[in-house]
């Protein structure tokens, strides 16, 4: 019994391990998108920008930062989402949608 | 059963055997096929643990003391419920514990790592296959929790009396869960610098993710320590900077650095060695805390778990440092900061400043608890430092922590200028100076109680009046108060989530000031009808009775409780005395209320009918505790998912780039 038993818990990681290999699944499906790729930090760049747009309203909104200071975040972070933009190869027509939209969306009340 | 459980360790030292090796093959290949099989591989390895765990819990339920463990710390008069404490009470079980738990959640890790991050994931499968890898082979070849006797003995020596309670179902799992996972976010951090892909933050995301996991384990297991230091152990506080206490706190401290400054790396690309650096010192600390737990030359109360094995833990912690360094050193140029500090007045440095407070208090620690090896090592006389160094040097330190807790979170990113320093900080200062001065009007003399309390107002002010304007101003926009309320917190979780943690710390930090400073003790020498006074309290010692269990025999005394003119009922200290042991235990009574503990635990009891009990009054200690689920609350917060509009907003088009004209990430 105990035999039987060690040979089935034995064999059930051998068949893990074995079957990747022997079916080639993981090959047979596409690439996945690299995350060092520069797309992938470009969009992670694109989404700092962004939350530090929101960050900003909140904070203006709530009345934490001066009018100064929340015109300097805003630029700079405009300016950073703008620089991706320019990296990527997209219509300049898009880019442009694409600035405006940050600006608008950038306030922090989603739902309003 | 034991013999099934057997196979089931040898079986899952294989797997992890060939996730290392097949999981670095398959991240340097760039072998898919091979890295799903060590994926695979892996995955198998918590299923063979459990029934590893099973064999040995029926093994103790079952009474089998041909198992030397089951013989060590298990006998027949044990209560069966107490076979799963009786698991991880010893050295072996609790290495077997340890190696479950974090099969368990390296594979979770791992399955959300391979569609976060496929390319990384296979090298730090790798680590995590190495550091479970480490955990077998001490259980196989040092310390078996299966290994059989040659003879069957007919009853166990039994479980230290002192971990017969309900308090080991939850501290000693989640301390233990707590010191190991700190090995996720350091797998997924030395994965990303071993992929070496070009890429810089791209482990960012998942290493907040699991270093807040680990840093929620790491503090609910040092607060349920407390408490069970408490509520349990009878000596009427709750930290005694012990060794092992120590051991805990280190890597939580390096780990609370670790899950701040990480934000930082994701919000402006910088701090990436000092990341790296901190992540490999919160793990190198928790091998350290596991050396002092299993056998460290250095004294413990926490005897319970020695073991001559800890050199192995120095070892290898030795080990992980220098290769982790040796890699960190190797990937240098890829860890260079996107940006600089664009002010000193910012949160940036505000998070550095915090961070560095944080590593220096952890270094103090170390330090201190180490100090016993330096100095027989270098005279040949041990010298142990004690509570009063620890709380002269890391209380202001800590006082300072938060401080900073409470401006950091409002300095805005980047820069803060004087006007906006003005808007956030005015009404904490100005709260902070009244409370300050109402402190001093009210007869506190203490000036580190006075710093403390005008201390944590600012941070009780920020937290209080960011909730207050970012809810005013989505009322504004017409929402009702309690919509705005919730509707600002779910759409801004960590950093809400954040501020509910931080209203935790401050709980703590006015429960630790106010019963480090305010407590009152007696020791009273009674016979039953004699009554005494303790501040507002007046206790009547009744009687004392005995009662007689299998493996103890406890001696109940019986009190009577004034508070002030109003009875608050009885209370039974005792004291039980374990004969196959020799080891007494105290329970001390208490009586709780939001101000302040009313502590009764008995000493000694004489043959003459006299008795002797220390008596204590242990002002906010409730808030300690409360500040417990707090923290969870506000942790599980600031760790839940975006919500689907929050994902969905403004993503970048699909579009191929494969050039990089303006060499933006560099």
């Amino acid at each position: 019994m105990l035999v039987i038993s060690a040979i089935i818990i034995s064999l059930i990681p051998a068949v893990l391990v074995a079957y990747p290999i022997i079916r080639k699944i993981a090959s047979k499906s596409p690439f996945p998108e690299d995350e060092s790729s520069l797309k992938a930090d470009l969009e992670r760049r694109w989404e700092s920008a962004l939350e530090g747009l929101r960050h900003a309203e909140l904070e203006m909104s709530v009345g934490n930062v001066s009018e100064s200071d929340y015109l300097w975040l805003k630029q700079v972070h405009m300016t950073e989402a703008a620089l991706v933009l320019k990296t990527l190869e997209i219509p300049d027509k898009e880019k442009g949608c694409l600035i405006k939209q940050t600006s608008l969306d950038s306030g922090y009340e989603e739902d309003n | 059963m034991v013999e099934l459980g057997q196979i089931a360790l040898i079986l899952s030292f294989m797997m992890a055997t060939y996730s290392t090796v097949v999981g670095f093959a398959g991240g340097m290949l760039n072998g898919r096929d091979l890295a799903a099989s060590a994926r695979w591989g892996f995955y198998s390895i918590c299923p063979l643990l459990m029934l590893a765990t099973a064999s040995l819990i029926y093994a103790f339920v079952t009474n089998d003391f041909s198992v030397k463990y089951v013989a060590e710390n298990s006998n027949i008069a044990m209560p069966k419920i107490y076979a799963w404490v009786a698991f991880y009470s010893g050295n072996a079980g609790s290495l077997l514990y340890i190696a479950v738990a974090f099969s368990l959640m390296a594979g979770i890790t791992i399955r959300i790592l391979n569609s976060k991050l496929p390319y990384t994931s296979p090298y730090a499968l790798g680590v995590m296959s190495m550091v479970l890898l480490f955990f077998l082979a001490v259980i196989l070849f040092l310390a078996n929790p299966l290994d059989r006797h040659q003879i069957a003995l007919e009853d166990g020596q039994g479980m230290n009396p002192l971990l017969i309670h309900f308090g080991m179902f939850i501290h000693p799992p989640f301390q233990m869960l707590g010191l190991i996972s700190v090995a996720l976010p350091f797998s997924i951090a030395i994965g990303a610098l071993l992929a070496g892909r070009g890429g810089r933050d791209e482990w960012v995301d998942q290493g907040r993710l699991w270093g807040m996991v680990s840093w929620l384990l790491l503090t609910t297991g040092l607060l349920l320590g407390a408490w069970w230091a408490y509520t349990i152990l009878g000596w009427g506080g709750y930290w005694a900077w012990d060794p092992v206490e120590n051991s805990a706190l280190m890597p939580w401290l390096a780990m609370t650095a670790f899950v701040h400054s990480i934000m930082v790396q994701k919000r402006r690309g910088m701090f990436r060695m000092w990341n790296m650096v901190l992540i490999i010192v919160a793990f190198a600390m928790a091998q350290m805390g596991m050396f002092i737990n299993r056998g460290g030359p250095v004294p413990s109360v926490h005897s319970f778990a020695e073991s001559t094995m800890g050199w192995v833990f120095l070892a290898v912690m030795a080990v992980t440092l220098f290769i982790s360094l040796v890699i960190f050193i190797f990937r240098f140029d890829t860890l260079k900061s996107r940006s600089g500090l664009d002010s000193i007045i910012s949160r940036e440095s505000a998070f550095l400043a915090q961070n560095m407070l944080f590593l220096l208090i952890a270094f103090i620690t170390l330090w201190g608890t180490i100090f016993p090896i330096l100095s027989e090592a270098v005279d040949e006389t041990t010298m142990t430092i004690g509570q009063p160094f620890f709380n002269k040097v890391n209380g202001p330190l800590m006082l300072l922590l938060v401080f900073l807790m409470g401006i950091g979170p409002v300095l805005p990113w980047r820069k803060a200028g004087w006007g906006s320093i003005n808007r956030m900080l005015r009404l904490p200062l100005i709260v902070s100076c009244l409370v300050f001065l109402l402190s001093l009007i009210s007869g506190i003399r203490e000036y580190w109680v006075l710093i403390s309390f005008a201390i944590c107002s600012v941070s009780l002010v920020t937290v209080f009046q960011e909730l207050i304007r970012g809810s005013r101003s989505r009322h504004s926009h017409g929402e009702s108060w309690g919509r705005a309320f919730f509707s600002l917190i779910g759409a801004n979780r960590p950093r809400y989530g954040g501020y509910v943690v931080h209203l935790s710390i401050i709980m703590l930090a006015l429960g630790i000031t106010a019963s480090s400073f305010y407590d009152v003790q007696k020791d009273v020498v009674m016979r039953p009808g004699d009554s005494e006074v303790l501040g507002k309290y007046t206790f009547k010692y009744l009687e004392v009775s005995e009662k007689s269990y299998p493996d103890r025999v406890e001696e109940i005394a019986k009190f009577e409780v004034w508070s002030g003119n109003k009875n608050i009922g009885y209370m039974y200290p005792y004291r039980a005395f374990y004969p196959e042991f020799q080891i007494a235990a105290t329970k001390g009574a208490i009586h709780s209320t939001i101000l302040e503990d009313f502590y009764l635990v008995p000493s000694e009891f004489k043959e003459d009918g006299q008795a002797v009990f220390r008596v204590l009054v242990n002002p906010l200690v409730s808030w300690m505790w409360a500040a417990g689920p707090v923290l969870i609350l506000g942790t599980l917060i600031a760790l839940s998912p975006k919500n689907r509009t929050q994902r969905k907003r403004l993503q970048l088009p699909n579009v191929n780039v494969d050039q990089n004209p303006l060499r933006i990430s560099e």
